[in-house]
């Protein structure tokens, strides 16, 4: 049995690596593994419930609206 | 100081990013006037490798960083997206380069070394931005900066291969125009480090402040507040708006071809600061002391400002007044007095 670690990948929003297992030709397990961790879960802790609007569209640059729309509906919710 | 001029060849450029969301790249996507693919024809820039534009990766990319880290390859430019990732206590392990295990923050440093120029594209990879917000558990910093404070990734003292220090294009994210001016103004070889200012940031926009082309000026002048956000009057004394302390062309060149936050009704949260992330009170809010706002024009003496504000106020003509607090014209412009 061989492993093959792929990566790194491009046009993807934050990084991925594959590790896979091969015997006889087959992947028999594919391991995804994000190797980039931001702590952004934690950045709100003890923030006014408006700073939402601030940094969830920070959280990424692709989907920054659905971020931004979701902590909006959230705050007119709350 | 005199910067050695590079040579005709076609520039050499590698992005990269660590930290960050990816949103300057896409930020940097609708460069219109020229395009971005025109400003890299123009600016005979080669783009080596950019995670969003190349297709190569995995081992023939690792491949590539190895040639240019040992100068087999001249590195022209080096681009830095995102905050680098210090932690666990100062390992890097927060962000591992995909399919090598090395912390990012190394193989940044490596050929931030073996680079003729370093670009900062975004406050993140420049000052730490948003990812270094809160209590920063990640222990993000920007290359040659942490917040205000010169050091980061790569010590105060760092110059690249130019003698230049990080060339830092702030914003959250940054303006296309400033990345692909900056890109003519490199290959040109026409940049030295007076372009710069006391933070790194290019001065072509750091020179200027968000204040400045604001629509809202007229609302300004009399201090004709805005009192919840949708409002048409100035953002400045009820709704956080420091457009007035922070650098920025944003209301002279203007984003995607014709807005701005301000224009859109947004209040100036002064992204391309160093201290952007985090902040003393609330985004959205304008801190009073005894009813006037902290934080006032930097330049301007505090009584004056006041009592400046007070007469302004006095004076308001009740169109303003009415239009501050509208979220349309409610009242119109009178008829022009000129000769008959």
């Amino acid at each position: 049995m061989s492993r093959l670690v792929v990566g790194p990948f491009n046009r993807v929003e934050g990084d991925l690596e594959i590790k896979l297992d091969v015997r006889d030709g087959a992947v028999t397990a594919a391991y995804v593994n994000s190797p980039l961790y931001r702590g952004f879960e934690q950045i709100l802790i003890g923030k006014a419930p408006s700073d939402a609007l601030i940094y969830t569209p920070r959280i990424c640059g692709i989907c920054s609206v659905s971020q931004l729309l979701a902590a909006a509906k959230a705050l007119a919710k709350a | 100081m005199a910067v050695e001029k590079i040579s005709q060849e076609k520039l050499k450029l590698l992005w990269l990013q660590s930290g960050g969301c990816g949103g300057c790249t896409l930020s940097l996507f609708g460069a219109d006037a020229p395009d971005l693919f025109s400003a890299l024809e123009l600016t005979r820039i080669e783009v080596l490798s950019h995670p969003s534009m190349s297709e190569i990766g995995g081992r023939s990319l690792n491949g590539l960083l190895t040639r240019l880290r040992e100068g087999q390859i001249p590195l022209d430019i080096l681009c830095i997206e995102g905050a680098l990732l210090r932690g666990p206590k100062g390992s890097g392990r927060f962000h591992l380069q995909a399919g090598t295990g090395i912390p990012m923050m190394t193989v940044i440093a490596d050929l931030a070394r073996a680079a003729h120029y370093v670009l900062a594209v975004g406050s993140c990879a420049a000052y730490g931005g948003v990812t270094a917000a809160g209590d920063n558990v990640t222990e993000a910093c920007g290359l040659s900066f942490e917040g205000r404070d010169s050091g980061g990734l790569l010590g105060p003292s760092f110059r690249s291969g130019s003698g230049l220090p990080v060339i830092n294009i702030s914003g959250c994210p940054v303006h296309p125009g400033w990345v692909t001016e900056m890109m003519m103004q490199l290959s040109l070889g026409q940049l030295d480090a007076s372009d710069l200012d006391q933070f790194g940031r290019p001065r072509f926009f750091a020179d200027h402040l968000v204040h400045h082309g604001c629509t809202r000026n007229e609302f300004y002048e009399y201090k004709a507040s805005a009192a919840a956000p949708g409002q048409l009057g100035c953002m400045m004394e009820n709704l956080g708006c420091i457009g007035t302390q922070v650098h920025g062309d944003c209301n002279i060149r203007l984003w995607n071809g014709e807005g701005s936050c301000v224009r859109g009704g947004y209040p100036c949260i002064g992204c391309t600061e160093p201290t952007f992330g985090e902040r003393d009170h609330p985004y959205l809010e304008t801190p009073k002391r005894g009813g006037i706002p902290v934080g006032l024009p930097t330049d301007m003496p505090k009584a004056w400002f006041v009592a400046l504000a007070s007469l302004a106020k006095a004076a308001t003509p009740e169109r303003l007044k009415r239009n501050a607090q509208s979220e349309i014209i409610a009242v119109t412009p009178g008829e022009a007095q000129g000769k008959k």
